[in-house]
């Protein structure tokens, strides 16, 4: 290994597979414009040999100027579709330039790019799916009270429902491989679409794992769970996680294509 | 309500003709305008299915068989929506990939022009 392999920050992922994997990271942002920069800045340092996709959706600020004028890949999408549509336009993407990898990062600022090697580590292990779980580590961003109180409540319905225990099923910040990558671009739940997913992951055979990671609070602006929606939130995806465990969903979906 | 069945198919069928709606969507409001007629003109129908279901009342028949068409058309309408919504999001998603490799193309080509 040559120091200048180092000085370019080569992850541990592209050191044991000898060659290196086409990784892309997905960014999904909705008016993101005060966060995304710094992200996209912390990025180009910490994995400048990733490709990075920005998927506009449909910000009304500035978000669609700012990724242009810094020449970031952007994916504007007409019409807004919620988390779960931007992400999956993330996956098509990913499936359709033929990416070994792709990593899913928030655009609030609130997931670390350093914890995206160990991700993409764990992917080398043999897992497909693997989940940055800010409840694994010590330290950093843990939520609020209530939230955490609804992420154990999801925590233990995917763990009554698939016998696995994920401690973070509301993370958005994951990597999957191509497997992952096909699953998701057939079939990612609209809205909320984080614990279902993971149950669908489940389903179609792909091994789960998850490491800790540390996260931040959000910098700017506010979180698309407002206190209003929270309701039809546990609700929807708790509904959603028992459908997706009954055999067979989501499944002939992703077999077709 | 003869006159009200009438004047219901007719604007059912004027709005095929100016292509309003889809023949698809119409068939089950067809179907059910033409049932109203059928009991309009022979309320004895009516009665005779009433008997048949030991319903007292011929209008209760009348009600059960409005709600049951009604509850089926929401359905097939809701059937309708969600497929259609699926479709946007796919074509919204394929929209922005285009649009991206549109402005790479783009890029690429003024790269071009400016070497």
């Amino acid at each position: 290994m040559s120091p200048m392999d180092t000085v370019r920050g080569m992850s541990p992922y592209n050191k044991s597979k000898g060659l290196a994997m086409k990784v892309l990271i997905i960014i999904p942002a909705y008016n993101e414009e005060k966060n995304l920069s710094g992200l996209l800045d912390r990025l180009g340092c910490v994995c400048p040999e990733h490709d990075v996709i920005v998927i506009n959706d449909s910000s009304e600020d500035n978000t669609l100027k700012l990724c242009r004028e810094r020449g970031v890949h952007v994916i504007d999408l007409p019409v807004n579709l919620g988390i779960g549509g931007a992400v999956q336009a993330g996956y098509m993407y990913a499936r359709y330039r033929d990416y070994d990898a792709a990593v899913q990062v928030d655009g609030d600022g609130q997931h670390n790019p350093e914890f995206i090697s160990e991700l993409l580590n764990e992917l080398d292990k043999g897992a497909d799916l693997c989940i940055g779980s800010r409840f694994l580590s010590k330290g950093g961003f843990r939520s609020t009270g209530v939230r955490r109180f609804a992420i154990r409540y999801f925590s233990s319905l995917i763990l009554l429902f698939t016998g696995l225990r994920i401690t973070d099923p509301t993370s958005g910040f994951r990597a999957c491989n191509q497997k992952g990558i096909k699953l998701f671009a057939a079939d990612y739940p609209r809205d909320y679409p984080e614990p279902e997913s993971i149950v669908n992951a489940v389903r179609n055979i792909l091994n789960v794992k998850e490491v800790p990671v540390i996260m931040n609070e959000r910098k700017q602006g506010r979180s698309s769970i407002t206190s209003m929606k929270s309701v039809y939130y546990m609700i929807k995806v708790s509904l959603a996680v028992i459908l997706a465990s009954f055999y067979g969903y989501g499944r002939t979906e992703a077999d077709r294509s | 309500m003869i006159v009200a069945s009438l004047i219901f198919l007719f604007y059912i069928v004027m709005m095929l003709r100016n292509r309003k709606i889809e023949l698809k969507y119409t068939l089950a409001w067809l179907f059910a305008g033409l049932c109203l007629i059928i009991v309009a003109v022979f309320p004895g129908l009516l009665r005779l299915l009433s008997n048949l279901l030991n319903i007292v009342e011929p209008v209760n028949t009348l009600f059960l068989f409005i709600i049951f068409f009604l509850l089926l058309i929401l359905f097939t309408l809701t059937i309708a929506i969600s497929r259609n919504a699926i479709r946007v999001k796919t074509l919204t998603q394929e929209i922005g990939m285009l649009k991206m490799e549109l402005d790479r193309l783009a890029n690429d080509k003024n790269a071009d022009k400016k070497e």
